[in-house]
């Protein structure tokens, strides 16, 4: 199944909405981590615009699909397309990390619906979206489970136990996305700790791997629309992506993980995603 | 003597027993399904027993999942590994998350005497009462095991739960009634109240006898819960006795005794005194030497006690 070029324009849209999203908190709250939450968002607004089976009125309904946010610190993706998808009022966006926010610097499902897991140390998401994957084949259901991680994210060993144990258990229904943007904290992913071949490494381990472009809902469309692409092999879908996309200044600039915007710099954002007017 | 029985076997029948009445209920091992009492679960569930070889870690994470979405997983496992190794996951993944998962660290203590100090387990009182919504219970017999792996399966939340492998005796009665969060007073005494867990319980009492039989009026009593403490009772206690003595076979700090100090040091404060293995790396030996040379063995506990008693009244006199 191909998607429209309809599709296409709206998904665009919902992707600049998204930004626009994030930087509203960043400007709240003074400060927060832009980089990674910018380098995924065509992956976020394509997979709750396009593909994950929820409803914002049940954030429980027990068949939905689920996704967990494994690198936690992207919490601002996950907060806008959860406001842009109507889990909350968009208002609460702007309590982005001021004191007891249901939208606290990394997520906490206690506090706002649908957050799936309490992530913000890594490495922990893979394997908590395994069981969930799990406990749904267990259940014969038809939920599947995306775990969302970033590439300096897979150097932490859980990955891997989570990763061999899935595979084991022949989760088909459970979705490793991982958003390669190249860079952490401190520089390039490849000086900081090298963990390529990703593609190898997961194939190794008995999933199914694709590299897409990140930011092409045509391709992330693709790969999203054909899984499992193996039946008993659980997927890993490799998004090469830009750290900060969507922010010229940001772009591929590792200072910009987290980012404490000047008037300066803040007022070019708004510029860049056409905010002046809003 | 009465019949001994292995507690990691008691407490894998009992998961059995509860998993027939609750389809949510299942077993977990990290490549030690037998030697944690789950071979007769697996015979009879092999399809909700689930194994995940080596991976403490994510099958922490992969019980929080699954407990997400309505399971009751029971992993047990060797002490610091399900307790230390994946520690960060228990923080994360159950105890904030407030997953209804329930670990059980076996051979805890000194059980795996030989073994050395990378086996034996010192410290998992100490880490997981420190974290809030873990329950933490170290049930002293093969009755009160099965209390508490009921009462963890029907309790909404994490529970930890402590058990040896050494072989012990059965002093409650059929009849017995454990209540979360409660101690249980088994003698009451003026000179000196002895509060312990798990398998030091019927070794205290023990001694106790040997005490009684000395003259000193001695109190016992046993701590199942050490998460939510039973403050009203130690508060209780801390009234009617002299000095109070904690018993444990973990390291003195940050087990029962902290915790018993921690409460009564601000609310009624009491003379504590900790024996358990001092702040040291455990040795090696048989699992009788370990108990003698850290003094929790029978003989250790009446020394302590009659030490602890000379020395009030040396003070006392001096």
């Amino acid at each position: 199944m191909e998607i429209t070029g309809n599709q296409i324009n709206n998904l665009k849209q919902i992707a600049l909405n998204l930004r626009r999203n994030i930087v509203i908190m960043i400007q709240s709250g003074q400060g927060g981590h832009l980089g990674g939450s910018f380098s995924c968002i065509e992956i976020i607004a394509a997979l709750y615009f396009s593909t994950l089976r929820c409803n914002p009125q049940d954030p429980q309904w027990e068949d939905r699909d689920r996704f967990i946010l494994s690198a936690g610190h992207k919490c601002l993706a996950l907060y806008s397309v959860l406001a842009e998808k109507g889990y909350f009022d968009k208002n609460l966006l702007k309590t982005y990390d001021s004191l007891d926010s249901p939208l606290p610097g990394h997520p906490d499902r206690h506090k706002l619906p649908g957050v799936e897991a309490n992530t913000g140390s890594l490495g922990h998401g893979l394997a908590i979206g395994g069981g969930m994957a799990l406990a749904g084949k267990i259940d014969e259901k038809n939920y599947k489970v995306y775990v969302l991680m970033g590439d300096g994210e897979i150097a932490e060993g859980s990955v891997w136990e989570a990763a061999e144990i899935a595979s084991h258990y022949k989760l088909d229904n459970l979705i490793a996305i991982v958003d390669r943007n190249k860079l952490q904290i401190h520089g390039n992913t490849k000086d900081v700790l090298n963990t390529e071949s990703l593609s190898a490494k997961w194939s190794s381990f008995g999933w199914q791997t694709l590299e897409v472009d990140g930011h092409d809902f045509k391709d992330i469309f693709r790969a999203l629309k054909n899984i499992p692409i193996k039946k008993d092999r659980p997927t890993c879908i490799i998004a090469n992506t830009i750290k900060g996309k969507g922010l010229s200044f940001a772009e591929n600039n590792y200072k910009y993980h987290h980012w404490k915007p000047t008037d300066e710099e803040m007022k070019k954002a708004l510029i860049e995603l056409g905010m002046n007017d809003l | 003597m009465k019949e001994l029985n292995d507690p990691r076997k008691v407490f894998g029948k009992q998961v059995l027993e509860l998993a027939k009445q609750d389809p949510r209920i299942l077993a977990i091992s990290t490549d030690s399904s037998g030697s944690s009492g789950f071979a007769p679960f697996k015979e009879y569930f092999p399809e909700r027993h689930l194994e995940f070889g080596l991976t403490e870690q994510a099958a922490i994470g992969f019980c929080a999942g699954l407990a997400l979405n309505g399971k009751i997983p029971f992993f047990c496992a060797i002490t610091p590994f399900i307790t230390m190794r994946c520690f960060e996951q228990v923080r994360d993944d159950l105890a904030y998350t407030f997953a209804n998962v329930k670990i059980v660290g076996r051979n805890s203590g000194l059980d795996y005497s030989y073994l050395g100090y990378t086996h034996q387990s010192l410290e998992d009182i100490a880490v997981i009462r420190s974290l809030p919504n873990m329950v933490v219970l170290a049930p002293s017999d093969p009755i009160e095991i099965r209390a508490c792996v009921k009462e963890a399966a029907e309790h909404t939340g994490p529970v930890y739960i402590r058990i040896g492998s050494e072989k012990m005796p059965t002093f409650h009665n059929l009849s017995y009634h454990f209540s979360l969060g409660k101690g249980e007073i088994l003698q009451k005494g003026r000179d000196i109240t002895l509060i312990t867990m798990g398998g030091m319980v019927w070794r205290t009492m023990e001694a106790a006898k040997e005490l009684v039989k000395l003259g000193i009026k001695v109190g016992v009593i046993s701590m199942p819960t050490i998460k939510p403490l039973d403050c009203e009772l130690l508060l209780q206690v801390s009234k009617e006795t002299d000095v109070i003595l904690t018993i444990e076979d973990h390291s003195v700090v940050g087990g029962l005794g902290s915790a018993v100090s921690e409460f009564l040091s601000q609310e009624n404060p009491t003379r504590i005194i900790k024996l358990g293995v001092p702040d040291v790396f455990s040795t090696t030996g048989s699992y009788s030497e370990l108990m003698e040379k850290y003094h929790l063995s029978k003989d250790g506990i009446v020394n302590s006690v009659i030490n602890v008693i000379k020395k009030k009244k040396s003070n006392y006199t001096g």
